[in-house]
């Protein structure tokens, strides 16, 4: 378990270290386009080669990375703290506060985000440059991507609520934010932190996925979504494993996210 | 004069009443048994006594005279001030009435901190006295512990601990041995009785368990359908019972202890 | 870079005989559900591959050669300085139920095509002017039909009008073309079998078509199409995409570069002047300087190369040179250079400050290019022109937005300042433009729906574009269109960026197939394609 979490804090220190020091790590910039040499294999020049326009692709997963792997957690901090928020509250008063949140949460559920999405677009100037429309876009992620959650962390408030050691909490004089603070939250910790890092990936598919509305990262800059998304039109791509190396970072950062956020699971 | 008087009737929702005008005294002091099967409402009148029966959904009609106040007048806000303070409870199975996500200090810190006032020096110090009480380890090592970490009967001790850190004058105990080995049943009945000499405080010992109710309490209340049967002292109720239902518990038993043998327990607080 | 051209044309013809057999089912895709089986209401292009293969029409035009060939009718002749056609037509003909072919049926079809309330965009081409149409079945083996107007490029527009029955009981069901729809399943497949009363023969006298039979699965994507023509279950796709064709191409299975064809891409400015924008960017974008010098720093060697992955020919204008009659042969291609770019912003006071270029009155040179999302050639070319004009000091922001929303600012709010879209060029004939040229035109895309020409040179393209509408006689046409594309090419209103090849392919076993730029490619000579078995 040990050498697991080492692993994992060694991963994320990398990442960071690898964010902090894209403009030194790439070998060019992320919209620099290397035009003889499109589409190139791996080589000295472009470790990763370069993709359809001749772009490093090595630079472009280094800033990609710093996009997304900067924005999707901060987004899913954000989403995540709306969803025990709400998802506590009304597990916490149950009754007609509940029946309130949950109206809230259908509602949240069920409103047809695309055209919400797409007025947001309509609302948004054209010209906004690549890091304000993408940093928007994960606030809207943020912003909408609760309710699910929170659903979730009713249901267990509830449960919580009817245990044991929250009645005992009652009868020892704990009510109100107390009793939220210490007898709910630390018990939700584990769904929270489960929401948290299940949104991250969410998120970063998500902003790819929005760019068919306008949203998310514009040209030249990628995230690792964009990067992702180049992927999804290639049933037929000859054998290039390099490039799914976007693919891979995700999966081995959340995991090692996963890891160290979950110490307190494991324990139990 | 009484410290609790109690003429209750309890019904949850629109079903019959499982407490129909239920009356009951405790005097100060006193360790007044309340025995009955299970799912006789005596859980549902140690809720009405603490003021949460409206979070189960049940409904107390009647009166709840504390040293001569009205309970069920009290605000929620006045309740909370008695909880934990004045009137605190022993619950049936400790492993799950802690926070498992919380060491035992915290929990116990917390506890102390609703009602206590001073620094954090008086805290510990109140945290160690409890833990003396109840015959733990009045140590950090202890503290840091989680619930998970430590036996059951030590975990009854740490919630007992708690439920007395604040001097209270009535401890309600709802069947807190039932979820116990023989062993470990025994050491907690001795607890309880120590505790309540020492502190002087009244208990309210609500139990199926006749035998346990037997050697720990002064007077013991049977209750049957929703009335209270028989009340009287544990040595009346076993050997002189009057009502047929008492006289159909004794008989159930499987032994009867003998005058001799309920004397000896009572000296040495064992059964 | 690789090309496969077409062998001599002749050859495959002299080899039709050779591979004239009989029998077999075709497979190809279609991307989508037929919106229609009524061959007047035709708009999408699956329901035009229907009417193509289960139509008859008075005249086919030759996707080779480009001349129209007699079909239903064997004769026609044009008169009243193009108001007038009167075609002689084949006898003994049937539709697929039996039912006989008569000048009736032509005459029902046309008096239905031009019904108002119909709303057929076949039959808006023929529309010139107000007024009814009449016809005058002379015979039952002659029709003469009149226009309340002169129509351009008249003859070639009967390609599109499948003759309907006037008296067979199944209705448009009815085919008079090489197949007939036999089955269909909502979502999934259209069975085509062949007609038994077609009436076309080969040289050597054997009925056709050859085939048997035609499946069409519907297939929306690509890439699985492409994996299924890999695995043989389909032997035609009709478009490819440049990706899809190197894949192909890599993996030995046969794939075609028919040559460019006449669809465009092109990059235009807002010059609506009511639209939201700020004046000094109206101003921009009004100045043909500026467009030319936009137009002069993008290279469109590197789009066609790098983009098309060199299935694409940098852009001349309105017309692609594959449209050989109707394209201005004195048209040169647009320079790459960025040097006369600079020169030419100058003359307008642009300067540069540092890298910035700025305007006469100090304002950064920046705008967006909005695309419709999910077409990755036009965002990438969007792109890799951001990266041009960076060169030049101007800072492009790309914009991919849903088409609806793409649309509603494109004629709607008038809400955007550069736009990269393509044409579909379906028709030979420059005429089908009119509604793109016309300063009044609700497609005149850079300032739509004008009460009067906003300059002088849309002024003067209106004026041609009417007398060639007038005109009956294509030379006389010519000369106005080939003014038209010298006016475009200085203008530059649109900047034209590149003309896409067509890209086909054509499973071997397929005989007598001759791919062509133009729609259908692959199967427009489809009764005399045949299977190797």
């Amino acid at each position: 378990m040990k050498t697991i979490r080492l692993i994992a804090i060694t991963v994320l220190a990398v990442t960071a270290l690898t964010i902090l020091g894209a403009h030194y790590l790439a070998p060019a910039g992320y919209e620099q386009q290397f035009r003889e040499t499109p589409q190139a294999a791996p080589s000295m020049h472009h470790l990763l080669g370069t993709d359809e326009l001749g772009r490093d692709r090595w630079a472009r997963l280094l800033y990609g990375m710093r996009v997304s792997l900067t924005l999707a957690p901060l987004a899913a901090l954000f989403t995540t703290a709306l969803a025990g928020l709400v998802g506590g509250i009304a597990g916490y008063f149950g009754g007609w506060t509940e029946r309130c949140c949950k109206l809230l949460i259908d509602l949240f559920l069920s409103v047809p985000w695309l055209f919400l999405l797409i007025t947001v677009r309509a609302v948004l100037p054209l010209n906004v440059s690549p890091e304000a429309s993408v940093t928007v876009t994960f606030a809207l992620l943020g912003l909408l991507g609760w309710a699910a959650s929170a659903r979730v962390i009713c249901a267990g408030a509830k449960d919580l609520m009817k245990s044991e050691f929250v009645w005992m909490a009652r009868a020892s004089g704990f009510s109100g934010l107390k009793l939220i603070r210490l007898h709910l939250m630390p018990n939700l910790r584990g769904a929270l932190l489960a929401q948290f890092w299940i949104s991250i990936p969410v998120f970063i598919i998500a902003e790819a996925n929005l760019g068919a509305l306008g949203l998310g990262v514009a040209e030249p800059l990628p995230s690792l979504g964009s990067l992702l998304r180049e992927l999804q039109d290639s049933v037929m791509v000859r054998p290039e494993p390099w490039r799914l190396l976007p693919l891979a970072v995700l999966i081995v950062v959340i995991s090692s996210f996963q890891v160290l956020l979950n110490k307190q699971e494991i324990r139990n | 004069m009484d410290l609790l008087s109690v003429r209750l009737t309890i019904n949850y929702k629109d079903k019959p009443p499982v407490l129909d005008e239920l009356c009951l005294d405790l005097r100060p002091g006193e360790v007044l048994g309340l025995v009955g099967h299970s799912g006789c409402g005596k859980s549902s009148l140690a809720l009405a006594i603490l003021g949460l029966l409206n979070l189960k959904g049940g409904k107390a009609r009647g009166s709840i005279l504390w040293d001569g106040h009205e309970l069920l007048a009290l605000k929620e806000k006045e309740w909370r001030k008695l909880r934990g303070k004045v009137i605190s409870f022993v619950p049936q199975s400790p492993m799950s009435a802690l926070n498992p996500a919380l060491r035992l200090g915290t929990q116990m810190n917390e506890a102390w901190k609703l009602h206590g006032h001073g620094g954090s020096d008086h805290m510990e110090e109140s945290v160690f006295q409890a833990l003396r009480d109840v015959g733990l380890p009045p140590n950090e090592e202890f503290l840091r512990r989680y619930p998970s970490e430590i036996s059951v009967g030590q975990a009854q001790r740490v919630l007992i601990g708690m439920a007395i850190m604040h001097r209270p004058a009535l401890l309600i105990a709802d069947e807190p041995t039932s979820a116990l080995d023989a062993v470990t049943q025994a050491e907690i009945l001795a607890l309880f009785g120590e505790l309540n000499r020492k502190l002087g405080m009244s208990m309210l010992f609500i139990s199926h368990d006749l035998v346990s109710a037997y050697g720990l309490c002064h007077r013991i209340a049977l209750i049957n359908a929703g009335k209270i049967v028989e009340c009287n002292t544990p040595q009346a109720i076993f050997f002189s019972p009057q009502q047929p239902f008492t006289k159909k518990l004794i008989a159930a038993l499987p032994t009867v202890p003998s005058p001799a043998e309920v004397e000896q327990a009572l000296r040495y607080n064992t059964f | 870079m690789k090309r496969h051209y077409l062998v001599s044309t002749i050859v495959l013809l002299g080899a039709i005989s050779t591979f004239a057999q009989s029998g077999g089912e075709l497979r190809f895709c279609l991307r989508a559900e037929p919106k229609t089986f009524n061959p007047l209401l035709v708009e999408d292009e699956a329901s035009e591959t229907i009417r193509y293969l289960t139509g008859g029409v008075l005249v086919r035009v030759n996707r080779l050669t480009l001349k129209a060939e007699p079909e239903l009718a064997t004769s026609w002749k044009v008169s009243e300085g193009g108001k007038r056609i009167r075609f002689k037509l084949r006898e003994g003909l049937k539709y697929s139920d039996g039912t006989p072919f008569a000048a009736e049926d032509v005459a029902y079809t046309m008096q239905q095509l031009m019904d108002p309330a119909l709303h057929s965009s076949t039959g808006d081409a023929f529309r010139s002017a107000e007024g009814k149409l009449t016809t005058n079945v002379v015979s039952a083996k002659e029709i003469e039909i009149d226009f309340p107007a002169p129509v351009a490029n008249l003859v070639n527009l009967f390609d599109t009008v499948a003759i309907l029955s006037a008296k067979s009981p199944q209705k448009e069901m009815a085919a008079l073309g090489p197949f007939y729809v036999a089955e269909r399943k909502a979502g999934s497949y259209l069975l085509l079998k062949r007609n038994p009363y077609y009436w076309k023969k080969d040289a050597a006298g054997k009925q056709l078509p050859y085939l048997d039979s035609i499946r069409l699965d519907i297939e929306q994507n690509p890439e699985i199409e492409a994996m299924r023509y890999k695995r043989g279950e389909v032997q035609l796709i009709n478009t490819v995409s440049p990706a899809i064709f190197e894949k192909l191409s890599a993996d030995n299975a046969s794939v075609r570069d028919a040559g460019a064809s006449t669809d465009t891409e092109q990059l235009w400015f807002n010059q609506v002047p009511g639209a939201p924008l700020p004046v000094y960017k109206k101003s921009w974008f009004a100045s043909t300087n500026f467009r030319r010098a936009i137009s002069e720093a993008i290279n469109r060697n590197d789009l066609a190369r790098i983009v098309y992955r060199g299935h694409a020919v940098p852009a001349i204008g309105i017309i692609s040179p594959s449209n050989k009659f109707w394209f201005n042969s004195d048209l040169k291609p647009h320079a790459y250079d960025t040097a006369d770019a600079l020169r030419r912003l100058q003359q307008d006071g642009f300067h540069l400050q540092g890298e910035t270029l700025k305007d006469k009155a100090g304002n950064a040179v920046e705008f967006s290019i909005a695309t419709n999302a999910g077409n990755r050639a036009r965002e990438s070319m969007a792109t890799m022109i951001q990266q041009d004009l960076k060169k030049i000091g101007i800072k492009v922001n790309v914009v991919t937005l849903d088409f609806n929303s793409l649309l509603e600012r494109m004629t709607q709010s008038y809400n955007y300042e550069a736009c990269l879209l393509g044409f579909q060029n379906v028709e030979l004939d420059p005429n089908s433009q009119m509604a793109v040229w016309l300063s009044s035109a609700d497609n005149h895309q850079w300032n739509p729906n004008q009460k009067s020409p906003a300059t002088p040179w849309e002024a003067e393209i209106d004026k041609l574009m009417r007398a060639q509408a007038a005109s009956g006689d294509e030379h006389k046409r010519k000369q106005y269109w080939d003014r038209v594309q010298q006016i475009a090419w200085e203008q530059e209103p649109f900047i034209y960026l590149i003309n896409k090849d067509a890209l086909v392919a054509i499973a071997p076993a397929v005989k007598n197939a001759e791919p062509s730029v133009f729609r259908p490619q692959t199967f427009w000579n489809v009764e005399t394609l045949a299977l190797a078995h």
